[in-house]
């Protein structure tokens, strides 16, 4: 049955499409016949229910129904089953600790094993009840199908590890964190593959987000389908999802809100000036765990020296030089297992040994032990200093972290998404995940199209989430016990500032200072934290501080724009800084600062300046995503999204913070150098734009000129936290954009008015207004270019309609109001104040007014009345007092202007013939403002 | 509610028929028009499921899910915001939108339309019938890898049947930018076409 009669033809489609559209709008898309009458009954039922499930269609509420009255007469009869599959349940997700990384605590038991429900799936052996009757009146269904239980095999998850996992991913970090576990009750169709259909839940835990994380793990598990004589067949399967907070996990506080009882309050407290490196450097660990060792191998340490060489080889797994590094390993092992054997409470034997497994890459057995270590370290029976357990911590959690930095931002996309038409001359890629290759390519081709698909198509792996959460964990443990924890803290706090918990960031850092005695680190981050709070200028300082304590040739990074510009040498760093200084007003530099919060991060979190990531996030910043894809074993493709253009891309081994550049992504960077701006994010303090009026007159020494710049305070300046007094300040940069004059005034808060008069002379380019909150350290500002001046004509200045008197008119403004804010054109009257130049002495010029419409185009002659007069005309002939300069006021009249975007236009016909035509843009015809005006979006970038 | 994702097990359509075959119809009374809008709006509804889901049985379910979950919130339906059509058929778009996300959690949004005869129209010979329906699944695997919003605007036109007007008020655009979207997305479906027979 064609359907040709119900649509309506698409009109306007070009002739290559028209067969499309008749053939789709031929489609056959009917219902089975009794479907609607079938549904029409079931929704019937629905409504008439005096009791309404909160989940189930009509067909799945009958098939649940089945299955649980199917239990009332036939469960108890299937021990045996029952228990294979209570035991299949149970074995899954057993406690679970150390083996792998990722180790935590998971079980999933049905937790009533009765309720374990199986029905099959062949339709007429079902009769079908209605849940009420059930759940009311307990009506047994009659026409059960006999049960055979030997000709039946119920359903087994298939890999449980593969479910393990799977339920470990959707349990969220933050519920096990705060120990909240719970039973939701599920009830699953297993079709005759083992995939599961329609997932219901029977019985909530009360906590939503475990409901729905059950929701969304149970349609993944994989079964061994029923079988019944020797066939497949679907069933219903009943059972709970538990949720058991891992006791690893539980109570473990992100480490925003870590407290270390043994640092006093530090506030007020600032690091020393120098930093007392040899307080803090954990060389005395060697010397204890030499000491333990030594112990361990008791009377064999001799001969274990003469085999193997010293014993802090032994402790770090490097073997001396000139040995053959794998039989080196071998005999290690073996002298240390037997100290280990010797001496089973003594840390040192399992600190080496899980050194040398980690340089072999074994990395679970190194954690194992590192882990095993620990314990012995922290039992009472040989105390070890605090370093010692600190240190073990630190390195089980690098081992973690090793691993988790094979997930971290890792995902795929499926193949089927970059589909050939999206991207012309890139192949397709093979299998149902896209291949690194693929994706490299479509990044640098068609990077619009790729972006479009990442964006819907990118499927993160979660896996990762509970790894960092481990690795945290460790480091968390070696700062409670050592707190000036060197490597651990460092790795504690770059997690905060990848999460941009900035407080937390700053508190922590301090804490850090306060343990180390002010390691440069500390100092670091510290001064991150404060420039992405806005306080810049005390992150100045604290920048100062750490780069004093930093290496000379790590500081260079700092002090130099070499990662920026080809120039070197400190001295043209700083005037690059100061011609890219974003606010004049403060005391500091935000543009460098932000400068050494990027190259602090960078040298931190990537080990160098010099590594590629560094020179990429220096220059550009923190991307705004990294995705990570598999790309061979252990080794990740990173894509860096920076929003415009292709993603920068690097290899990365897997277990690896660093990654190198491809060799696209080589040559992109080599295209941009100088071609891109360097953005000055708004991740620090922004500059507003400041709504002020800037009119540009001839000044009166010879090619000078004047400003005249008006504002209204913004009401967000006029808050009980803004300061009393406000600063305004006028900056007059020369040609390299460096303030030559500096221009100060006080304002009272609650002046509403802001009229000034700025001579600009020869030297000077552009003209910066300021205004400035130094209380919470707010500024808006607004530029204008101030050379060459107008020739001709003054700019056009708008202001309050008014009756003016001739004789009083001039620039200054007496008897004249700058419109406020002045972009808006309200009531039927506006005022324009303009100057005319090089009059010759009784020259008649003529003056006429139009609007024009942004968006029409069309121009609207406006009627004008000059000061001093009493009517309004087109046009007027006008002869000046004097020569030279003539002042213009002019009363426009806007009553049959509509509203819009327009663009006013002052033309003077002189009496030479000449055309002079000044335009003012940007006004917009609205209804009369209420309230004080506000700031305009804050000025983002900075050419560079 | 748990999505209707995937094959429903055989029991499920079976057992409805049984339940009409056994026990006679239950008549019970629909609130007030949900009853008139059920037969007018309930083929509309399936099919714009149909175009978009790989199955009939599949169909069925969502629009069950659909009509369930309508009914469920009737009291709340507001025909100053909305027509019953334009409702219903955004419950729709829901409903299909958390059918695909639950294949697509489970990897399988791409399904090969491999059980497509309930869309083979009434075609004399059996080899016309061959090729007409493998022209219908060319159609939908192609209109299936194209983007949602134009499966979306696809799908009300030609699974709904709707003309531009309507399907500017379902999803709230303009006449004139439904002209163009369905447009760019017919180029769309006739590109993904074409590829798919050249690869």
């Amino acid at each position: 049955m064609s359907r040709e009669s119900d649509i309506p033809s698409t009109t306007g489609l070009p002739p290559e499409l028209v067969e499309l559209d008749r053939e789709l709008s031929d489609l056959v898309l009917d219902e089975r016949p009794s479907f609607g009458p079938e549904l029409r009954n079931e929704l019937a039922r629905e409504w008439n229910l005096p009791r309404r499930p909160p989940v189930s269609t009509g067909w799945r509420r009958n098939a649940l129904a089945a299955s649980v009255a199917l239990l009332a007469f036939a469960g108890l009869l299937v021990p045996p089953a029952r228990a294979s599959l209570v035991q299949g349940v149970q074995r899954i997700f057993e406690t679970f600790r150390g083996e792998e990384p990722s180790g935590e605590v998971l079980s999933l038991v049905p937790a009533e094993p009765e309720r374990v429900a199986i029905s099959e799936s062949e339709p007429e052996a079902v009769e079908v009840v209605s849940g009420e009757d059930i759940a009311g009146e307990g009506d047994a269904p009659v026409d059960l199908p006999p049960f055979r239980p030997g000709a039946s095999a119920f359903p087994t998850l298939l890999d449980k590890e593969a479910d393990r996992e799977l339920v470990r991913r959707h349990y969220p970090d933050e519920l096990q964190r705060a120990g909240v576990g719970g039973v939701v009750g599920l009830q699953l169709w297993v079709n005759e593959d083992g995939s599961v259909d329609h997932v219901q839940m029977s019985r909530g835990s009360g906590v939503s987000d475990l409901d729905r994380a059950a929701l969304r793990a149970a349609p993944e598990l994989r079964f061994r389908p029923a079988m019944r004589s020797g066939v497949p067949v679907g069933t219903w399967v009943e059972f709970d999802l538990v949720f058991e907070p891992s006791p690893t996990l539980a109570g473990l506080r992100e480490p925003g809100v870590l407290e270390t009882p043994m640092i006093p309050e530090v506030e007020g407290w600032q690091p020393p000036t120098t930093w007392a490196e040899a307080a803090v450097v954990p060389a005395p660990i060697l010397l204890e765990s030499q000491e333990l060792l030594g112990t361990a191998l008791g009377g064999d340490r001799e001969s274990v020296e003469e085999d193997l060489g010293p014993l802090d080889g032994l402790l770090s797994g490097d073997p001396p030089s000139g040995t053959d590094p794998v039989r080196w390993r071998e005999r290690a092992t073996r002298a240390l297992e037997g100290a280990r054997v010797r001496d089973p409470g003594n840390p040192a034997p399992y600190l080496a040994l899980a050194r040398i497994r980690r340089k072999q890459g074994m990395r679970n057995d190194a954690q194992m032990l590192f882990q095993a270590g620990l314990e012995r370290a922290l039992s009472a029976d040989r105390p070890v200093s605090p370093r010692l357990v600190a240190e073990l911590a630190y390195e089980s959690g690098r081992v973690v972290r090793e691993n988790w930095l094979g997930w971290r931002n890792l995902g795929e996309v499926p193949s089927l998404a970059l589909l050939p038409a999206r991207c012309a001359g890139a192949a397709g890629s093979p299998g149902e995940v896209a291949s690194s290759e693929t994706l490299l390519t479509w990044n640098y081709s068609c990077p619009t199209a790729l972006h479009e698909v990442l964006g819907e198509d990118f499927r993160p792996r979660a896996e990762g989430d509970r790894q960092r959460s481990a690795m945290l964990e460790s480091f968390v443990r070696a700062v409670e016990s050592y707190p000036a924890h060197v490597g651990a803290n460092t790795e504690i706090l770059l997690d905060l500032a990848d999460r941009e918990a900035w407080h937390e960031l700053r508190e922590g850092a301090r804490r850090f200072a306060w343990a180390s005695q002010g390691h440069p680190n500390a100092g670091l981050l510290e001064a991150l934290a404060l420039h992405r709070l806005g306080r810049s200028e005390e992150a100045a300082e604290v920048f100062e501080g750490a780069l004093d304590r930093l290496e000379p040739g790590t500081v260079r990074g700092f002090r130099t724009v070499e990662l920026l510009a080809p120039v070197s040498g400190a001295e043209s760093a700083e005037a690059l800084w100061r011609a890219l200084d974003p606010i004049l007003s403060t005391a500091v530099n935000e543009r460098q600062v932000e400068h050494w919060a990027r190259a602090g991060y960078a040298l931190l979190r990537f080990g160098s300046l010099e590594a590629d990531a560094s020179r990429v996030w220096v220059r550009y910043g923190r991307p705004q995503e990294i995705r990570a894809f598999g790309a061979g074993p252990g080794l990740r493709l990173e894509f860096w999204d920076y929003g415009v253009g292709p993603d920068v891309s690097f290899y990365r081994p897997a277990a690896s913070q660093n990654g190198a550049l491809t060799v696209e992504g080589e040559e992109y960077l080599e295209d941009l150098e100088g071609a891109v701006p360097h953005w000055y994010g708004t991740r620090a303090r922004p500059l507003y734009g400041l709504p002020a009026q800037i009119t540009r007159f001839r000044g009166s020494r010879e090619r000078s000129t004047e400003v005249k710049i008006h504002f209204t305070i913004p009401g967000e300046f006029r808050t009980p936290e803004s300061a009393p007094e406000l600063e305004v300040g006028v900056f007059l940069l020369g040609a390299t954009r460096v303030p030559v004059e500096t221009l100060h005034w006080s304002v009272a808060q609650d002046q509403s008015e802001v009229n000034l008069l700025v001579p600009a002379g020869p030297g000077i380019d552009h003209l910066v207004v300021e205004l400035f909150d130094p209380a919470s350290g707010m500024a808006a500002g607004a530029r204008t270019a101030v050379s060459p001046p107008p020739a001709g004509l003054s700019e056009l200045m708008l202001v309050e309609p008014g009756e003016v008197e001739r004789p009083e008119l001039g620039r200054m403004g007496q008897g004249l109001r700058p419109a406020s804010p002045p972009s808006r054109l309200s009531g039927d009257w506006a005022g324009v104040f303009l100057e005319i130049y090089d009059l010759a002495p009784g020259e008649v010029y003529r003056l006429r007014a139009e609007l024009l419409s942004d968006e029409r185009g069309s121009v609207l002659p406006l009627e004008l009345r000059p000061a001093g007069q009493k009517l309004f005309g087109e046009e007027w002939s006008r002869r000046p007092l004097r020569s030279g300069t003539a002042p213009e006021y002019l009363t426009l009249d806007l009553s049959n202007v509509g509203p819009g975007p327009f663009t006013l236009r002052v033309r003077v016909v002189r009496e030479d013939g000449r055309v002079l035509v000044r335009e003012l843009p940007g006004l917009a015809r609205v209804g009369p403002e209420t309230g004080l005006p506000s700031l305009r979006a804050p000025l983002e970038r900075l050419e560079f | 509610m748990s999505p209707g994702s995937g094959r429903r097990p055989t029991l499920t359509a079976t057992t409805s028929e049984r339940t009409l075959g056994q026990h006679p119809p239950r008549e019970g009374a629909l609130p007030g028009d949900f009853e008139a809008w059920y037969h007018e709006h309930r083929s509309v509804v399936y099919r714009y499921v149909r175009f978009r889901v790989a199955t009939r049985e599949v169909a069925e379910d969502v629009t069950s899910d659909v009509f369930l979950k309508a009914l469920r919130s009737f009291h709340r339906y507001d025909s100053g915001r909305a027509s019953p059509r334009t409702w219903l058929l955004r419950i729709a778009r829901n409903a299909v939108t958390d059918h695909l996300r639950s294949l697509r959690r489970r990897g399988s949004l791409h399904v090969s339309l491999d059980r497509a005869p309930d869309l083979v129209s009434d075609v004399p010979s059996q080899d016309e019938r061959v090729i007409r329906e493998e022209r219908i699944q060319t159609l939908l695997n192609g209109a299936s890898t194209l983007r949602k919003p134009d499966q979306e605007i696809l799908s009300l036109r030609y699974g709904a049947g709707l003309g531009n007007h309507e399907i500017a008020e379902a999803l709230g655009i303009s006449d004139n930018a439904v002209a163009v979207r369905l447009h760019r997305a017919l180029k769309r479906l006739k590109d993904a076409i074409q590829n798919s027979s050249e690869a």
